[in-house]
């Protein structure tokens, strides 16, 4: 007969408040089963624990059930809690008397109605409890790093610092990422590239480091401590071995193509390095422009190649490879700014985004550094800048705040102030989000000695007027409308999630929230890990970041990976299916429905011979997520720690009460 | 040409004297001319042990499962039966190179059980052939003409698929045939609920209609299992209503509607209206039809993200 203790918790008066909490735990001890009950202020605390386990040796408690708060918060902290008590850590049930009754209701009575019938379910469920056990799984210490940004970059760096190998993935030609376009950094205005092309280059001498760069994660199967990774490595066209990087290829191939990397702003080649501090430093022929490829005559790289490393018949390579874990730095994408019909649909040259300005301050950028108007590259007098486009919009673009446009609109507006000190800027804000350490104090700067002129309110509408570009809105402080004559606007657009994100989610099998963003396991507790584990999260691929926040939360990633690595082996969690193999009939539908491909159909081997199949779960591929329950039909599937029997014996507790 | 019943005797000739085939499994002539019996021909000079007729009613799909990895079987298949087969083979239940299929094209089978209520007396019935759309019974001392919608398994006039969609070999064309609606169900939803609550009580939980269809091989029924708690085996209301809606859901997007079910039923209770109105809900929601294709996923345990969402 089973003998269970239960511990109900006020929570301070989150519980106590709403529930009476007396009378569940009198309640509790009238259920059959029950040999202890009480309650307690915190049972969460020291004492309260120390209640617990106390009660288990007092009272030969084979079993336990808390009723407080949802089980994500604290399961762990009483299943540790029980067996330091002697009690497997499975004999223990929570009942959701916080989430699911007293932060919802407002009437006691009834709230206590409901606490008494939430623990009399847990109850009806620990009475079947049964003791589990973790297994162990071998961890492969080679770690993935999607994305080579400065997220990725930082990630990669600190881990292969800690002593492992480190795969870093990249799907353009060369990793830098977006930093690698800016110019200068707020609020300390460090030059990007000072800062970052050190670290890239770290990236590549690094012993644990491997770099695959125009390279994708085309699929991943396998879990945590065991991914299996296939790559596809696009063909380059350059082989990488033979390359010096000397760049006469490029100087001297003949077909021009708008530059990505700037922009659009200038031009590069059909073979190219995307920027000169590019790593690797080894060019990439763009097929889609090359003349070779386009059945036209040309050849001019390879003549020229003194090294013979153009190679126009290279192949894409695909390999599988094993990693333990895998941080996921994929990034963002700048909203396009042509959807707003207001804003001249992007048809207005002189109307830029704030990305194509950082490209024009960069000494390396297209104008090298000086400040002219696209249409005429003439030096404008009067710019306008205009935040949050495309953000915090419920008509254009997206609700959320992009969080790092008011930094790099206060930045520009220095930096014109600095290089042309005759020039006169403009800024359209709707409230200026400057709460960074040092960031504050930039805007001021920005304002009071750099004499930006800034002005709360949306802009309008913005049009072309002879060679001005016309701005007019409202400012919404003065309450009067503006119009302002500018000779050059920039556009702060919005940040978006990757265009693919969604398909690299599924591949992942990890989840994005409603704007397409990677979502975290807990926005509070578990902002780097993802509900899958092994999988981390790092930079702006989760959320608009700026810089320090990114390299803060890569670094946090790269440390939950060498915290997974330094440990010998995993334990595999014990809440998983299993499959009762003697009725199993073999139909195969849990293997389809299993999201985790944690299911097989396995040959069992009997006497003479003979021989049938059975659905087997591998246990370290399964999450205990119980589709696979559902969909067997002859019921032979259960979920340890919520069998079919347990989760009916509550109903029937419930129900037949 | 050969009348289908020679046809399928040389097919099974040919494949057991060639060694393609360990058993042949077909139908052979049952206790009255509206009786078949399945029949599993091992040796080729047993071969007249097979024939077709209007009376081969069961699914001897049902006998594929059994026979799976005891090397290759040929089975003679309706247009129903080959679905089954392709569901089996999309379960894993048998794989295709492991069954030949011998099909033949049907114009619907005879449900024994309802001769009498059409006014023929099946003991003294000499026999029973097709003729200008429906039957011709020779009743001894007269002949009786007999329509389709009178004698044939009810299933069968509902069918719209009396060719194979895979076979290894056909016998016969296509019949000139017309599914019929079935209009059994009121709209109403009381009036439905009513319906059910009428024809579910007529069930004396014999599991006939388990037992013949060759979808329900679980090892071990829910409803036999014991520690279920949710359904148990007493003949009332409730655990009835259980017992068929829950068997209904597990052959959701799988029930091919061959309709033995419902001509084995002893209560005769319309099972297959409650299958039809479930593969028609399938057919709306995911364009797909059990059995049309053994390369097909099992429709319930596919997702695709253009699936409809479910209906409000």
């Amino acid at each position: 007969m089973a003998r269970v203790g239960v511990f109900v918790c006020w929570c301070g008066s989150n519980i106590a408040r709403t529930v009476d909490v007396q009378r569940v735990a009198e309640e509790a001890g009238r259920i059959p089963g029950v040999v202890f009950a009480t309650d307690y202020k915190y049972m969460c605390s020291e004492p309260g624990q120390t209640m617990v386990r106390d009660a288990i040796r007092d009272h030969r408690l084979d079993r336990v059930v808390v009723a407080s708060c949802s089980p994500r918060l604290h399961e762990p902290t009483f299943q540790r809690c029980i067996s330091e008590a002697g009690l497997n850590p499975y004999m223990v049930e929570m009942a959701n008397i916080r989430e699911h009754c007293s932060w919802v209701h407002q009437d006691k009575d009834a709230a206590t109605e409901k606490a008494i019938d939430l623990v009399r379910m847990a109850v009806a469920k620990a009475r079947r409890d049964f003791p589990l056990f973790r297994n162990e799984i071998p961890i492969t210490k080679r770690a993935l790093v999607i994305g080579g940004g400065v997220a990725g970059i930082q990630a990669a760096l600190d881990i292969a610092d800690a002593g492992y190998p480190v795969t870093l993935v990249e799907r353009t030609p060369s990793i830098g990422g977006r930093m690698a376009q800016y110019d200068k950094t707020f609020p300390t205005l460090d030059c990007a590239a000072c800062i970052l092309t050190p670290k890239m280059v770290d990236c590549a001498s690094h012993p644990n480091i491997t770099i695959l760069t125009y390279a994708e994660v085309e699929e991943v199967t396998g879990f945590v401590g065991n991914f299996n990774i296939r790559i596809r490595k696009k063909a380059r066209g350059v082989d990488m071995e033979k390359c010096t990087g000397c760049g006469v290829c490029y100087s001297k191939c003949p077909v021009k193509v708008p530059n990505e990397f700037e922009e659009g702003m200038g031009e590069r080649r059909a073979i190219y390095v995307p920027f000169p501090q590019a790593v690797p430093n080894v060019p990439v022929i763009d097929r889609e422009h090359c003349r070779l490829n386009n059945d036209l005559k040309c050849g001019v790289c390879q003549k020229l190649c003194p090294t013979g490393a153009i190679a126009y018949d290279q192949q894409d390579e695909v390999v599988t490879e094993q990693f333990g874990a895998i941080v996921v730095a994929t990034g963002f994408r700048m909203w396009d700014h042509s959807q707003i019909g207001e804003y001249g649909y992007g048809s207005i040259p002189d109307v830029i985004s704030g990305l194509q300005f950082e490209r024009l301050m960069n000494a390396s950028g297209p104008t090298e550094g000086k400040i002219v108007r696209p249409s005429d590259h003439r030096p404008p007098k009067t710019v306008v800048f205009v935040a949050c486009v495309g953000s915090r919009s419920e008509n254009h673009g997206h609700e959320y705040c992009s969080k790092v446009c008011c930094m790099y609109t206060a930045k520009h507006a220095l930096l014109l102030k600095e290089k042309y000190p005759d020039t006169q800027s403009y800024v359209f804000y709707m409230d200026i989000r400057a709460n960074g350490k040092g960031y504050e104090e930039f805007v001021r700067r920005t304002i009071e000695e750099y004499g930006a002129n800034y002005i709360r309110g949306r802009v309008s509408r913005i049009y072309r007027h002879g060679d001005k570009v016309v701005v007019k809105g409202a400012d919404t402080l003065l309450g009067r409308p503006v119009e302002i004559e500018a000779d050059m606007v920039v556009l702060a657009t919005a940040m978006e999630p990757q265009e693919d994100a969604k398909d690299l989610a599924r591949k992942l099998g990890i989840s994005t929230d409603q704007h397409n963003w990677f979502s975290e396991a807990h926005p509070k507790l578990k902002p780097v890990e993802v509900l899958s584990s092994g999988i981390f999260l790092a930079g702006a691929c989760q959320y608009p970041k700026d810089i320090p926040d990114t390299v803060a939360q890569a670094s946090g990633a790269a440390s939950k990976v060498a915290g997974l690595f330094s440990k010998p082996h995993l334990l595999s969690e014990p809440m998983i299916a299993s499959v009762r193999e003697e009725d199993c009939a073999a139909c195969g539908q849990c293997v389809q429905v299993c999201p985790f491909s944690a299911i097989e159909l396995v040959e069992l081997n009997g006497k003479n011979g003979a021989s049938r199949r059975a659905a087997r779960v591998n246990e370290g591929l399964c999450h205990g997520c119980g589709t696979c329950v559902a969909g067997c039909r002859g019921s032979c599937i259960d979920l340890r720690g919520f069998t079919n029997a347990q989760v009916l014996s509550e109903i029937d507790a419930l129900a037949l009460a | 040409m050969n009348s289908p019943t020679e046809q399928i005797r040389t097919e099974a000739r040919r494949l057991l004297e060639s060694g393609d085939v360990s058993v042949v499994i077909g139908y052979g002539p049952g206790s009255t001319p509206a009786r078949a019996t399945p029949v599993f021909v091992r040796r080729a000079e047993d071969v007249d042990r097979l024939f077709w007729s209007p009376a081969c009613a069961q699914n001897l799909a049902l006998y594929v499962r059994e026979q799976a990895g005891r090397g290759k079987v040929a089975v003679v298949a309706k247009g129903c039966d080959a679905r089954s087969i392709a569901t089996l083979i999309q379960e894993k239940q048998t794989r295709r190179e492991d069954v030949y299929i011998i099909g033949v094209a049907c114009s619907g089978v005879v449900d024994p059980g309802r001769l009498a209520p059409a006014g023929v007396d099946e003991g003294t019935l000499k026999s029973l052939a097709p003729e200008n759309g429906g039957l011709k019974a020779d009743c001894g001392d007269r002949d009786v003409r007999l329509e389709r919608e009178m004698v044939l398994k009810r299933a069968c006039l509902f069918c719209d698929t009396p060719v194979p969609p895979l076979s290894d070999t056909l016998i016969g064309e296509a019949p000139p045939l017309q599914p019929a609606t079935d209009q059994t169900l009121p709209e109403d939803l009381d009036a439905r609920r009513e319906f059910w609550a009428e024809q579910f009580s007529k069930c004396v939980r014999c599991y006939a209609c388990r037992q013949v269809c060759p979808a329900c091989y679980c090892k071990e029924c829910f409803t036999d299992r014991l520690p279920v708690g949710w359904v148990s085996k007493r003949i009332a209301g409730p655990e009835n209503w259980m017992y068929h809606t829950t068997r209904a859901f597990h052959l959701a997007g799988r029930c091919v509607g061959c309709g033995e079910c419902e001509r084995v039923c002893p209560a005769d209770i319309p099972i297959q209206t409650l299958m039809r109105r479930m593969a028609g809900e399938v057919d709306a929601l995911f364009g797909y039809r059990a059995g049309m294709d053994p390369d097909a996923e099992p429709v319930l345990a596919t997702y695709r993200d253009d699936d409809e969402g479910p209906a409000e």
